[in-house]
């Protein structure tokens, strides 16, 4: 009896788990992780991989991050 | 002829001049339409290439051009040996420099394809493309020559609005003549922290004359 309530606690315990780990607002999060992760490597990666400069703010944005990382 | 034209396009409202020397031992007394002036070189300049160059502050030389365009453009000794203003008054081998940043990269302007003109650009600027580098680890003389560029970009759009109509010359010769003071600032090694409020003024005064000029569309 004892172990047939071992047995549903861990079920419980291991289900919840699963239910947290895979919930929508787990996995955005960890989405948004690593889309930011990225973003910031693309950025700054002097590649055609990075920011495409086909608007006047991006532009602007490219100048800036440019002048940033003057020493 | 192409080349020439794009210097046209791009720049052309801030690169029309050998330099201060020339103007001064040019053909005396040239007047718009006067032909057969010579700058000290012998070379042929038209009257309106004197007149702009003999103005004395570099908002005024801006909106000369910008008011002479249609006859600068019909002197074919316009478009040899120019001096972009941003390279004006550096030492001679800043000079030599910006003027080789400035032919180089006229190229990139035709490029339609913006990931292809950001690679010139970069490429332009000495920024080694293929070497898997970063904005910080490339020498700070390329990134530098870079925002150079970008600025010619924007400069080229207000070139282009002005042309249009869509801006007022006043308009345009104000954004301009804030580029090249920037430029001006940036190829002689300014720090950061002067450069980045003038880049800041210009963007605000760029966004409000850039969506005036939509509404009023």
């Amino acid at each position: 009896m004892k172990i047939l309530m071992w047995i549903i606690v861990a079920i419980v315990i291991v289900g919840g788990l699963f239910w947290f780990f895979s919930s929508p607002e787990t996995a955005d999060s960890s989405n948004n992780t690593g889309s930011e992760t990225n973003q910031a490597n693309s950025a700054d990666t002097l590649s055609e991989n990075g920011r495409v400069i086909d608007t006047d703010d991006k532009v602007f944005e490219e100048i800036d991050e440019a002048l940033s990382s003057l020493s | 002829m192409i080349l020439s034209t794009f210097v046209m396009a791009a720049g052309s409202s801030t690169g029309n001049a050998q330099n201060n020397n020339v103007i001064a031992n040019a053909t005396p007394n040239c007047q718009i339409g006067t032909p057969g002036c010579r700058d000290r070189n012998g070379v042929q300049v038209n009257g309106v290439y004197r007149m702009c160059e003999s103005k004395i502050t570099l908002a005024e030389r801006i909106k000369c051009r910008f008011d002479n365009k249609d006859i600068l453009r019909q002197g074919k000794d316009y478009l040899l040996n120019a001096t972009e203003e941003a390279c004006r008054g550096h030492a001679n081998a800043t000079i030599s420099a910006c003027e080789n940043l400035y032919k180089n990269s006229a190229k990139c302007y035709n490029q339609a394809d913006a990931v292809a003109k950001k690679r010139c650009f970069l490429k332009e600027s000495g920024i080694n493309i293929n070497a898997q580098g970063t904005f910080r680890a490339a020498p700070d003389e390329t990134k530098r020559n870079y925002v150079v560029l970008l600025l010619y970009e924007l400069q080229e759009k207000i070139e282009a609005k002005q042309e249009q109509g869509k801006i007022t010359t006043d308009q345009a010769t104000s954004l301009v003549t804030k580029i090249v003071e920037i430029k001006k600032l940036i190829l002689s090694g300014a720090k950061r922290s002067d450069i980045v409020p003038k880049i800041q003024e210009f963007k605000k005064e760029f966004r409000e004359v850039m969506n005036s000029s939509e509404v009023s569309q």
